[in-house]
């Protein structure tokens, strides 16, 4: 193995582990951050992913390595890892040891943006990197009117804290539209991806919002074809799947959460009772093929939760159908109800996600296929990336 | 509060701590210590429950907390707790400064004795303290042949690595009976049967023998024992535990949801007629036995604590004492490389269950009878709150 690509499978254990373990410091450490100015803040949409919440107190969204992998950052004050500012610049640390410097990342200029409304764009469209935008169009999930939530999930929970502070909420499909068209204009020189999610809608009425969105987009954009991830429950009628087909969504995701069909029930009860059942969200998963394609259908499993043969099981059968099976690092996050539980060691995700990473090219599946499903700052894009020397650094290297 | 339940109360804190995260040590730091002389060594007879295995290196079976806790010992590399040697004396710490120095265990003098056919008693019966031997007829699980074992259970791995090394195998029952005969003359008053699955679960007959031999050596009609069993199809079978003279009896759930369980526990479900069979042995148990006298384990971390308390509370409504031992992800086990959830949530968890004995009735001395080890939480917070620790009888004094 290169030297390069031996530093680089160091940073990326390294990132393995800080999202598992998290990063202490102290949130005045970003006084000296030009924060919502030059540097992209987080904006907490969806789920808070911090061990504590943080009311009013922003935090940049993600820092870049030195051979420029994507590590989020998620604040843990009992973290071994940690922030050391010292004259101007930056530091990761270990137990105290500078590993190396960091570079927050770059505001994208939409951020600055407002929809016709005069809704800020930065509560609309949350920017993932690489060309990749995010969309909740809803930071609520409608399980818990029957206390049906799956325990991993914190959706509820961060709305009522930070809904109201952060201004976010219900998306039209027009704002949706104007937002993704801006970011699209910014980021017109490379690939670009939009991802539509949220929690379950009240009578499972999603179907018609994901058609007006996609609708909107491509008013917005001028794009026919706008790539866009349509993250939707198991539909209990099949038939609806074809509807996001027509509707120009180019991939399709539907989130199985747990491999082993027992736990799921326990884990997952909503998705579970409302959605047909464990062997109806793998027809579902297996149908979503027949109409988008192989390698266009992508479903994430919760990793930690069950066993690791377990969910190495379920990505490498959803592979064989076609689906491009994700694995994401646990977080107990505040507010769900295995708050208080904690993730396995950073070692065992890292195991799992080379052998994934395996299943993936075994069944042929391409970077450009994960891309359009996932985005491009995962781990398993890293390795895609890293594998075949396709990271910005291996031409700077080059040059 | 008394500022001595107050003290005490934040020892069993500490003692959850230590037993969730563990301690670190150098191993070497016990060439001070008179382990396997005066102090009690560990006997590895069913689990590793350290982090990593150490054959070939005896650790001390735990230690006594300055107000008289008694802690086990974990060893984990990775945590903050750790042991200091200075001067003669071990310390707790907690990142480097000092808690309190700890007192090792002694050694019971059985442990130095030997059957009628030469095996060492201190691989027949564990002494867990407080009069209470634990015996693991045998230290190899049956589920493995099917490929059922628990997925949080390293019993069979833990025979592979110190089977051998520390001579540890199968009991029979006239090794058992001197091993509890000469254990009771030194003051020892309850046992534990407990061990794998035996194949084709002909468990019954040898824990019949193994009474009948207890009775002989001791000379008990009544010799406080606790058969630790899986749950049989036919429940007619937990008459005979009853008949054999046992006091109580166990039969552990290891997870309360019913759909968990089927995934971490496949044996258990597949091979003893499923989750409602486990239930429904566990209330045959209670008419049998009596209620107070049957036991149960959740091992507590797997599934959520709502779940886990749901639980205690069914299986304590019908008479069972249901306890929640915290989940150690171990060497060899199908969960290691999973971690315990945080040690504030099993210190809540503990709480609460305790809350649930009280709530229906059990006494101390019921959770005595029924569990391998009286040195566990529950117990200890009952001795808190009853001010029957001997530290409250020493502070009068």
């Amino acid at each position: 193995m290169s030297d390069l690509k031996s530093i680089l499978y160091r940073e990326l254990e390294l990132k393995i582990a800080i999202n598992d373990e998290g990063i202490n410091f102290d949130p005045q450490i970003f006084r000296h951050l030009d924060l919502g100015g030059r540097f992209q803040e987080e904006v907490i949409c969806l789920f808070e992913m911090a061990y504590e919440t943080h009311v009013g107190i922003k935090f940049p969204s993600s820092f870049r390595s030195p051979h420029g992998l994507i590590f989020y950052l998620r604040w843990d004050r009992r973290s071994s890892y940690s922030f050391i500012y010292e004259k101007g610049t930056y530091y990761l640390a270990h137990h105290g040891e500078k590993l190396f410097v960091v570079e927050f990342l770059e505001r994208p200029n939409y951020y600055n943006l407002k929809t016709s409304d005069g809704t800020s764009m930065s509560t609309i469209a949350q920017y993932i990197q690489e060309g990749s935008v995010l969309i909740s169009y809803s930071n609520e999930c409608a399980l818990k009117e029957k206390g049906q939530d799956c325990k991993f999930c914190n959706i509820n929970a961060t709305k009522d804290t930070y809904g109201e502070s952060e201004g976010i909420g219900w998306k039209t499909p027009k704002q949706v539209g104007e937002a993704v068209a801006a970011a699209y204009r910014e980021y017109s020189d490379g690939p670009r991806r939009v991802n539509l999610t949220g929690g379950f809608v009240a009578e499972r009425r999603e179907v018609e919002y994901y058609l007006d969105v996609a609708d909107a987009i491509r008013e917005h954009t001028g794009l026919e074809d706008f790539n866009g991830t349509a993250a939707i429950g198991a539909p209990l009628d099949l038939d609806v799947i074809e509807k996001y087909k027509e509707a120009g969504y180019r991939t399709i995701a539907s989130n199985i959460e747990i491999w082993d069909r027992n736990i799921f029930k326990a884990i997952c009860p909503g998705k579970d009772q409302q959605c047909g059942g464990w062997d109806h969200w793998l027809k579902v998963l297996e149908h979503e093929v027949d109409v988008f394609g192989h390698g266009r259908v992508r479903s994430n499993i919760v990793a930690g939760i069950e066993p690791k043969d377990s969910t190495l099981e379920g990505i490498e059968y959803l592979a064989s159908k076609g689906v491009i099976g994700l694995a994401t690092v646990w977080n107990p996050n505040p507010g769900s109800a295995l708050e208080g539980h904690r993730a396995p060691e950073p070692s065992w995700y890292f195991d799992l996600f080379r052998k994934i990473s395996a299943i993936h090219r075994k069944y042929g599946f391409t970077y450009e296929q994960i891309y359009d499903c996932s985005g491009g700052t995962g781990i398993l894009s890293d390795i895609y990336r890293i594998e075949d020397e396709t990271l910005p650094v291996f031409n700077a290297k080059v040059a | 509060m008394s500022s001595l339940k107050d003290a005490l109360y934040k020892e069993v804190e500490l003692k959850i701590s230590t037993n969730v995260e563990g301690i670190s040590f150098d191993p070497h730091i016990f060439q001070h210590l008179d382990l396997g002389g005066r102090y009690q060594e560990v006997h590895h007879l069913c689990f590793e429950m350290a982090y990593e295995t150490h054959v070939g290196i005896k650790f001390p079976a735990g230690f006594r907390s300055p107000n008289g806790l008694t802690f086990g010992l974990r060893w984990d590399r990775r945590s903050p707790y750790s042991l200091i040697y200075d001067k003669g004396t071990y310390y707790l710490a907690h990142h480097g400064k000092v808690i309190f120095p700890i007192e090792f265990l002694e050694r019971p003098n059985y442990y130095g004795l030997k059957t009628s056919d030469g095996a060492s008693m201190n691989v027949i019966a564990g002494y867990a303290q407080e009069g209470s031997l634990a015996i693991a007829y045998s230290n190899e699980c049956a589920l493995k042949e099917k490929d059922h074992d628990c997925k949080f259970c390293n019993i069979n791995a833990t025979k592979d690595t110190y089977g051998e090394a520390e001579g540890v195998g199968w009991k029979y029952p006239k090794q058992v009976g001197e091993t509890v005969a000469a254990a009771y003359r030194d003051g020892a008053r309850h046992l534990t049967i407990t061990g794998g699955f035996v194949a084709e679960r002909r468990e019954v007959e040898y824990y019949l023998d193994v009474a009948d031999a207890i009775k002989e050596h001791t000379g008990l009609d009544d010799f406080n024992g606790t058969a630790c069993v899986g749950a049989p199809h036919d429940l007619s079978i937990i008459d005979k535990y009853k008949e054999a003279g046992y006091r109580t009896i166990a039969t552990n759930i290891e997870i309360w949801d019913r759909n968990i369980f089927k995934a971490i526990c496949p044996g258990k479900d597949l091979q003893c007629g499923g989750w409602d069979h486990w239930v429904k042995a566990l209330e045959y148990e209670v008419e049998v036995f009596g209620r107070g006298k049957v036991r149960s384990v959740i091992v507590a971390g797997i599934e959520p604590k709502d779940s886990t308390l749901e639980g205690i509370e069914y299986l304590a409504s019908k008479g069972v004492i249901c306890l929640a031992s915290s989940w150690n992800p171990n060497p060899g086990s199908a969960l290691e490389g999973h971690r315990s959830p945080e040690p504030a949530w099993h210190i809540d968890l503990h709480y609460k269950t305790t809350a649930i004995y009280r709530k229906y009735g059990f006494t101390y001395e019921q959770l005595y009878d029924c569990t391998p080890v009286p040195t566990g939480i529950c117990h200890d917070l009952y001795r808190i709150e009853d001010e029957t620790l001997p530290i409250f009888k020493a502070q009068v004094a």
